[in-house]
């Protein structure tokens, strides 16, 4: 499903790689886990593999990234973003609107939903994850576990085959970050393939299928 | 209360269409600059505080007008004091002089000022942007990545004050006097909130901009 082969990447103005000689092949399905240190290059392999680099983020890219058979330099972003969804760190910067179920229909709306079947597969969205209760509510009111599931939502509402996380327990209570692994592990279960990235090494193994640990050396 | 961008309700004004709401705004404005009256701007004030309390947002009106009245204050002195033509009212030190043409003309600049911005401020008040985006989109054709952009600029207005508040508490716990009284104090005081407030904007900009990207924006 993605590919990487014999990728390095350095961003513009910086001296060092931010990732080097990465040769990595995720099968359909897989639930990976990046690990690694602070700055080892974790967010940055996740925004290769969806085009965040070198679309977003310009500099050295040598190698090659595909995902789905599509090579991630000259595939526009948008045909990139029907098959991967990302979910960013910084949540509370990357929401577009005001309310949880407005968020999860702008994603829907951009991708050809009408209005009202966007409405809908929200509804659903929300159930799923067990956040019906945040309708209505202030997306910048919610707590950190809220926001991190109304993110969530709004990246599997779309239904795409890859599904990224950085770092997405960051702020949140230990029970709060075995509910986002759980519903992770579904997603997997029901054919999503996942790659995330995350700090805590005991959750990676406890409900990833595999592990990498990037570094950048 | 809240300040600028969407407020929630079930009021007639918020259920009206995003366009008709945006003309209807637009064609006060643009009376309140044509009509070369102060009745304009007077009345275009009267009508947006009664649509405002009729959308349960008159306390939010009165606090967005007090705001505006203390920044109006600055501008009338300043532009009175421009104007040294016509009748004198007050003689004042170096052959500086209040005149009636200057007060008057400088009252209905004001109030213009005034006038022309509570409308839209109403808009985004009464209109999610999410709504308010599709709308221009469907009805105007304006591309939506254009459309979204002007639509979520009123989505990080509270995020910004929160911000603001956040660095301003951060150097008063270093030992910034943030409570300082006098114009130039103050003003000294500005340039170190609004640099990390600047970059810090960026940065969420950008965020937010691959955000929108990642969800397809630019497919619509």
């Amino acid at each position: 499903m993605i590919n990487f082969s014999n990728y390095s990447f350095k961003y513009k103005g910086n001296e060092k790689f931010a990732l080097k000689d990465v040769n990595l092949a995720i099968p359909e399905k897989a639930f990976l886990g990046l690990s690694g240190v602070s700055g080892s290059g974790k967010t940055s392999l996740l925004y290769s593999i969806c085009g965040i680099i070198p679309h977003f983020y310009k500099g050295d890219f040598y190698g090659h990234v595909s995902i789905a058979g599509f090579d991630t330099v000259e595939t526009p972003i948008g045909e990139l973003s029907k098959i991967a969804a990302i979910v960013l760190e910084d949540v509370d910067s990357s929401f577009a609107c005001t309310y949880p179920e407005d968020e999860i229909v702008f994603g829907l709306r951009n991708f050809g939903h009408t209005k009202a079947e966007a409405e809908e597969i929200a509804d659903e969205t929300m159930k799923v994850l067990g956040i019906t209760d945040l309708r209505g509510k202030l997306i910048r009111s919610l707590s950190g576990g809220q926001k991190r599931k109304t993110a969530l939502a709004a990246a599997i509402a779309i239904k795409p085959r890859v599904l990224l996380l950085d770092e997405p327990t960051g702020e949140l209570d230990p029970e709060a970050k075995i509910q986002v692994f759980e519903i992770l592990e579904k997603l997997n279960a029901e054919g999503l393939t996942i790659v995330i990235s995350e700090r805590n090494e005991n959750l990676l193994r406890k409900y990833c299928t595999s592990e990498y640990t990037v570094t950048n050396a | 209360m809240g300040g600028l961008g969407y407020f929630p309700g079930d009021s007639f004004l918020h259920k009206t269409n995003p366009i008709i709401k945006l003309i209807i705004s637009l064609v006060i404005v643009t009376a309140v600059f044509a009509i070369p009256s102060l009745i304009a701007p007077i009345s275009a004030l009267v009508l947006t505080f009664i649509l405002a309390v009729s959308a349960g947002s008159g306390r939010w009106m009165l606090h967005i007008i007090k705001s505006m009245i203390k920044f109006s204050i600055v501008i009338f002195v300043i532009q009175t004091l421009f104007i040294q033509t016509g009748d004198t009212l007050i003689p004042l030190f170096w052959g500086l002089r209040v005149t009636y043409q200057g007060v008057m003309f400088s009252l209905g600049f004001v109030l213009k000022l005034i006038a022309s911005a509570l409308p839209l401020a109403l808009v985004l008040r009464v209109t999610k942007g999410i709504d308010l985006a599709d709308s221009l989109n469907e009805t105007f054709k304006i591309p939506y990545k254009y459309a979204y952009a002007i639509a979520s600029a009123m989505r990080f207005v509270p995020d910004f004050a929160d911000e603001m508040k956040d660095i301003i508490e951060a150097q008063t716990a270093r030992g910034v006097e943030h409570d300082a009284k006098g114009f130039v104090k103050k003003a000294r005081l500005l340039a170190p909130i609004c640099l990390p407030l600047l970059i810090n904007g960026v940065r969420k900009a950008e965020i937010a901009a691959i955000s929108a990207e990642m969800r397809g924006v630019s497919n619509r």
